[in-house]
């Protein structure tokens, strides 16, 4: 121990940082407009606001689960959310007054109503790497500070250039459903 | 009073298709067939941006008619999904049709007995989810699923193939639309 000390002398943190600020440079990487398909695992600059609800009406365009975008925000494949699927709604369950709770989801066939409460929905597919997060219902941001929190990144632009495609965030890989229907 | 046929199943699993060729060979026997569609794309639009149609819409015409040699289009600035099935039946009111084939609008004809119904499905569990809830008459169960489960059925809802047994699927709709037909 003695040795390894005369051999590397500590010094103070301003030291520390001084010499830090001096080796690397002080110019921040500029940002860059990307497709949304493309972002994983890069750095978001901004929120990410979907302004356009798709669709534009409270029923289900495909199949899919759907949830409170406060449930699922941290969610990542390391850090996995786990719902309760609650139920099922169908085209015949208009209109509804099925509400969503906490940490619930509620799976809805296409062209079944949406439950009250519900301002996420994740397309149902059969191969669980192939999630997909879309905006639902009006005056919606369910992407803010989603993707920024778990270091993936989607420039703003690039999503009011596709605004009517699917965005693959691909995140929710680690989501898992719970069904406790009977 | 025409007939109403829904063709209900999720996407890409060839309702158009299916609505293309019941149109073709239908129209073929002497049907007159009227179809409408429902679109879940929020900036849906048959009109072209910068058209002059599209121009007079977005100077803020509630309703734009186009007439030219062979088509008349009217576009109503409404919501659609607000439209109720007899707001949908009243567009075809000036004519008279045998038969009106509705693409999608499932929420809308599930518990309708007067709707005559087709599922498009891809596999079994895929038709179920169509079927539940959604109340008769079923008339056939097409799609994929017919690839795997040919000559079978679900719920006694006949599965057709229409590669193979498309005729069947007419015959089906034809004794619905015209009870006489064969006689």
């Amino acid at each position: 121990m003695k040795s390894q000390q005369k051999k590397f002398k500590l010094i103070k943190f301003k030291e520390t940082l001084s010499r830090m600020e001096k080796t690397i440079p002080n110019n921040p990487l500029e940002d860059k407009k990307i497709k949304s398909v493309r972002v994983l695992r890069r750095v978001l600059t901004e929120d990410v606001i979907a302004e356009k609800a798709l669709p534009d009406h409270d029923f289900a365009a495909m199949d899919r689960y759907t949830m409170r975008t406060q449930n699922i925000q941290n969610t990542s494949e390391n850090n996995p959310v786990k719902l309760n699927n609650t139920g099922e709604l169908y085209p015949s369950n208009h209109p509804t007054k099925a509400s969503i709770g906490a940490s619930e989801a509620i799976y809805a066939v296409c062209d079944a109503p949406i439950a009250n409460g519900v301002d996420a929905i994740i397309k149902a597919d059969n191969q669980a790497d192939k999630y997909h997060a879309v905006p639902s219902k009006k005056h919606l941001s369910i992407l803010k500070n989603l993707v920024g929190a778990n270091g993936y990144a989607i420039t703003p632009t690039s999503i009011e250039k596709n605004k009517n495609s699917i965005i693959d965030i691909k995140i929710f890989g680690g989501l898992e459903f719970f069904n406790i229907m009977s | 009073m025409s007939k109403i046929l829904a063709i209900i199943g999720t996407s890409n699993t060839g309702k158009t298709s299916i609505i293309e060729y019941l149109v073709t060979n239908l129209v073929k026997k002497g049907l007159t067939i009227g179809s409408a569609k429902h679109v879940h794309h929020p900036d849906f639009s048959i009109d072209l941006d910068g058209k002059d149609t599209w121009r007079h819409a977005n100077a803020g015409s509630k309703r734009v008619v186009c007439l030219s040699e062979d088509e008349v289009a009217i576009i109503r600035k409404e919501k659609g999904p607000e439209y109720k099935l007899e707001d949908i039946l009243k567009l075809f009111q000036d004519e008279e049709f045998d038969l009106i084939i509705l693409e999608g609008f499932h929420w809308m004809v599930s518990s309708r007995k007067e709707v005559l119904k087709i599922v498009t499905a891809k596999d079994v569990e895929d038709a179920e989810k169509r079927l539940n809830g959604t109340i008769p008459p079923i008339l056939a169960i097409t799609g994929k699923i017919s690839n795997i489960l040919r000559g079978k059925s679900i719920q006694k809802i006949p599965i057709i193939d229409l590669k193979d047994e498309s005729d069947q699927l007419l015959d089906l709709i034809m004794e619905q639309v015209l009870p006489t037909a064969g006689n």
